[in-house]
């Protein structure tokens, strides 16, 4: 859809305030953790909320300001922003039918149509281009972390399962051990499958996320088509950012992967019983739930094959608005992957389980998304400090999580403050259970 | 008018660079439209928008402004595109209250919270509940600022009832007037604590608050106590990921209901006998036509249940209640007494329409329990709504006012012009009937986004206001203040001239935003 057709939201966004909140139905409980947006909690001023963001929409669209009096202004009120979803799930938890994510998402796709780059993205985008990552590093070195495995390549021999390792994985040295376990569980539990190593591409979802959504198309369609030559059926990732590309961001072009995180996938062999969580793991943990293995997984749905993922709306009743002819399956961020590793977790032995107050479809965001681990490195750093020290708050000594890049930006903050908390990623856990 | 740069730095010494701004992103940004009103109508953009820390910053700007000959409008949660983040005229700068958003205290043994312009009713109920208390809720929902309804606003909620409405709920106020002076009302004057509204001497609680408020047209309030209650609420269980919960498990001493009746006439009844019985928690009046939005996630099944007509049909009398008691045997008498209610007024518990929907019940529930619902109820629909003339009456006196209403929109339903929803007044119950019946206001709703909605919206709000004046209702909410207190004013003991001495008293220079109070010229 166009960026135009969101001007009937923007306009209709009524301030309610709602998408700034954990949604009342989960409790607000301690008022420090009661606010859900980054961007609102950071910066503080109206605009950087979901409303202000949807008004500053809405005049851009009546022509008040544009890009060439504000272009550094507005590409940095548009970017200040992780697109995690976590308003849009407020928002429609609040009752709104409204669809505020895809606003903000074609705001960024008009950004890039229109060449207004932020200057930071610009190497990303280029390395993207170049080497088919979005760590800037060369297309040679994706196959790495596989070196004296012995796992099937995908270039050369056919497997039902494709194990997909995403960029972050590939090119982060420290998260090569959790590459390298999920190896071994595959392997103990006798699936078989196989990787493209130096020939992996990019899925797309970041760069899409920032607004380049002719990158997405590009790598969707080279994806698809290398999956199918290899005979690949499933796609297994231990990545979130990927997962949700795969199952969200393709569905909304009309393609269904199937496709399982890592994480559900483990959970499923556990309750077959192929893996057998034994050791006593003595530890007391958190989970975080990433953004993009939670809320923004939840894929498309189209009323009938071939047909757009939603269609105009009609009145009724004089101004009942929002109706359809055939209705609309609302994207909410329910359905997304919440009770699987939980579900790990709470079965390792010796493993001790506290929740945070932001979870699920209302977590926190780790700080990392929307490509500002890139343009606003301090803005992602500051809120995984917030999601952090709200994990020490629950007593935990480790936080677990299920994405490369949650994992990395948590490190890379904990660093820089000193803190002392253990990160994990849930692999690594149920690894050290077998 | 842009501010000078040695005014820009004024307020930039205040309160940091990062706290002031006035680029026209920002301020486009929500505080200078589009209101709620207009496909497209924009409101000038404020010189700057300014976001204070504490009483001594807000206290600065103030004196600032005064120097400068500048004008302040305040927001606290920024709810509704009618509220304070927008200005008012072309010297307007906005106060956004967001960084001032701690709970200070909950002093359980007085009962009471004092809390900063931001905390919304949400954040306060969710820590109190852990305490086993709650506090007031406007019909805005969770999302408003305590302060703001409770210190300068209206202020009607579901839990009136019990809690009675945001005026009775104020203690202690922290105050700084529009020249910057900081005065503390109530027993926080007398360095007592914030637990009463008065203090020794001569009491200002009437000019600062009185029954409607001041809204931001008398200063900026930094620091309030609210009234916090028992909450009944314990026990609650929901199974569910955010947005589609269920409640697994009731609470024992909370019970919700929606209670249809056959006619005004009866129900009028059961809202009398249930305020004589001093029973109830939560009382919202919603018609058929709008219970849906509360109890459907989507606005396509909203329209497939009012196609069906059973909602119109057998809840076009009737109201969402809940019982909230704090012991076994006082939820046992509060249910006995409630069914013999409803068997005297022949009202019904629509059981069978709330399983229509899978979580119709737990809506219904969340709605009354924790005012979830309030924006799906009014803004769900078209994008927009608003409450005009309101009033606060006999139970009776109410519903005739919501026959004439609903007869005059009506016309604009059948246009298209308006959300065509068979009735016109939401109400709620004070103080179990002591204070009077019913609070009743028109609501109606439209497309901010479509011209002719917008101008329907608008013909509709003066429409209706003639027939309400002409049959002697007394008007209680925006129809007493601002501009409307002009038109009303004279026929109710001229009490706009009393605002205008008040406001010039503590405002000869007029730079609180009058819009929603009065307006004066400035003193030279």
């Amino acid at each position: 859809m166009a960026l135009e057709d969101y001007k009937g939201d923007a306009m209709r966004c009524e301030m309610c305030s709602s998408c700034k909140f954990v949604p009342i139905f989960g409790r607000w409980g301690d008022i420090e953790l009661s606010e859900v947006c980054p961007s609102i909690m950071r910066y503080n001023f109206y605009a950087y909320g979901l409303p202000g963001r949807l008004k500053a929409l809405a005049a851009f669209l009546h022509g008040r300001i544009d890009f060439e009096d504000n272009s550094d202004s507005l590409l940095d009120l548009i970017y200040r922003c992780q697109m995690d979803g976590a308003c849009d799930n407020a928002c429609k938890a609040a009752g709104r039918n409204m669809e505020p994510y895809e606003a903000l998402l074609e705001w960024r796709i008009r950004c890039i149509e229109e060449g207004q780059v932020l200057p930071q993205l610009m190497p990303v985008i280029e390395g993207l281009r170049s080497d088919d990552n979005m760590l800037q590093k060369p297309k040679a070195d994706r196959g790495k972390w596989a070196k004296g495995l012995k796992v099937k390549d995908l270039t050369k021999k056919n497997a039902e399962v494709c194990f997909w390792v995403g960029c972050r994985y590939s090119y982060d040295e420290e998260l090569w051990p959790t590459l390298r376990k999920s190896i071994e569980i595959l392997k103990e539990a006798e699936v078989d499958f196989g990787v493209f190593g130096k020939d992996e591409n990019c899925c797309g979802g970041r760069a899409y996320e920032m607004g380049f959504q002719g990158e997405l198309i590009k790598y969707m369609e080279s994806n698809l088509e290398d999956w199918k030559t290899a005979g690949v059926k499933t796609v297994v990732t231990p990545c979130s950012d990927c997962y949700a590309t795969f199952k969200a961001w393709y569905s909304r072009f009309g393609n269904k992967v199937e496709v399982y995180h890592l994480v559900e996938y483990l959970d499923k062999l556990i309750d077959e019983g192929k893996l057998k969580l034994k050791n006593k793991v003595p530890m007391t943990v958190t989970y975080h739930d990433p953004c993009h293995l939670g809320r923004l997984s939840e894929p498309y749905t189209y009323v009938a094959p071939g047909k757009p993922y939603t269609m105009p709306e009609k009145k009724v009743m004089g101004q009942l608005a929002w109706v359809y002819d055939v209705p609309k399956v609302w994207r909410m961020g329910a359905r997304g992957i919440y009770e699987e590793p939980r579900n790990i977790l709470k079965k390792i032995p010796g493993l001790r389980f506290n929740e945070m107050q932001r979870i699920k479809a209302y977590a926190l965001c780790c700080g990392a998304g929307g490509g500002v681990i890139d343009t606003f490195p301090d803005y992602a750093h500051w809120t995984a400090d917030n999601r952090l020290k709200e994990a020490a708050g629950t007593g935990a000594e480790a936080l677990v999580t299920a994405c490369g890049w949650c994992k990395r930006n948590f490190l890379d903050t904990l660093e820089e403050t000193g803190d002392r908390m253990e990160v994990y990623d849930i692999i690594d856990i149920v690894q050290e259970a077998l | 008018m842009a501010l000078s740069k040695e005014q820009y730095k004024v307020f930039e010494d205040i309160v940091g660079p990062e706290n002031i701004s006035d680029d026209p992103v920002i301020l486009d940004g929500g505080h200078s439209g589009p209101t709620g009103f207009s496909a497209g109508f924009y409101l000038q953009r404020p010189p700057a928008v300014i976001l204070p820390g504490s009483t001594e910053d807000v206290q600065a700007i103030m004196k600032a402004i005064n120097r400068y000959g500048l004008q302040a409008n305040v927001s606290s949660s920024g709810w509704g595109c009618l509220s304070g983040t927008n200005a008012l005229s072309k010297d307007m700068i906005v106060l956004d209250m967001r960084r001032m958003n701690r709970i200070l205290e909950i002093d359980e043994k007085n009962m009471c919270a004092v809390v900063e312009p931001y905390v919304s009713a949400g954040q306060l109920q969710g820590v109190l509940e852990k305490l086993g208390f709650s506090a007031h809720c406007t019909g805005a929902g969770p999302t408003q600022s305590v302060l703001a309804s409770a210190a300068a606003f209206g202020g009607m909620g579901f839990d009136s009832i019990f809690m009675s409405y945001s005026g009775r709920n104020v203690l202690g106020v922290e105050w700084v007037t529009p020249t910057g002076e900081v005065a503390r009302i109530g027993s926080r004057g007398s360095g007592q604590g914030w637990f009463y509204p008065d203090s020794p001497g001569v009491s200002v609680w009437g000019t600062l608050r009185g029954g409607f408020g001041t809204s931001a047209g008398l200063g900026v309030f930094t620091k309030c106590a609210t009234k916090i209650y028992p909450w009944p609420g314990e026990g609650e269980e929901h199974t569910g990921v955010s947005p589609t919960y269920l409640v697994e498990k009731y609470p024992e001493k909370l019970k919700a209901y929606y209670l249809a009746f056959p006619s005004y006439e009866r129900m009028a009844e059961a809202v009398y006998k249930i305020s004589e019985a001093n029973i109830g928690y939560m009382l919202n009046r919603i018609w058929g036509a709008a219970l849906p939005f509360v109890v459907a996630d989507s606005n396509d099944e909203v329209w497939a249940l009012l196609q069906t007509g059973v909602f119109q049909e057998r809840c076009k009398y009737g109201f969402a209640f809940s019982l909230g008691a704090f012991s076994s045997r006082e939820i046992e008498y509060q249910e006995k007494t409630l069914m013999k209610i409803l068997e005297e007024t022949e009202g019904d518990t629509i059981d069978d329409l709330l399983d229509l929907t899978p979580a119709g019940r737990s809506r219904l529930y969340y709605h009354l329990s924790w005012n979830a619902g309030s924006v799906a109820a009014v803004f769900k629909a078209a994008g927009a709504f608003l409450a005009g003339v309101s009033y606060i009456d006999t139970t009776d006196a109410c519903i005739d006012g919501t026959k004439i209403a609903t007869e005059v929109k009506k016309e604009y339903g059948e246009k298209g012009v308006l959300l065509d929803d068979g009735d016109a007044c939401w109400g709620v119950a004070y103080e179990g009937g002591v204070l009077s019946g019913l609070h009743t206001e028109q609501i109606w709703q439209w497309d901010p986004s479509e011209a002719e909605s917008v101008a329907g919206c608008f013909d509709y709000m003066v429409s209706s206001i003639k027939p309400w004046a002409d049959r002697g209702f007394t008007l209680f909410w925006g129809g007493k203040m601002g501009p409307f207190a002009e038109l009303y004013g004279p026929a109710a003991t001229d009490y706009q001239m009393w605002l205008k001495r008040i406001k010039r008293e503590f405002d000869p220079k007029a730079v609180a935003n009058p819009f929603f109070y009065t307006a004066i010229a400035a003193e030279e």
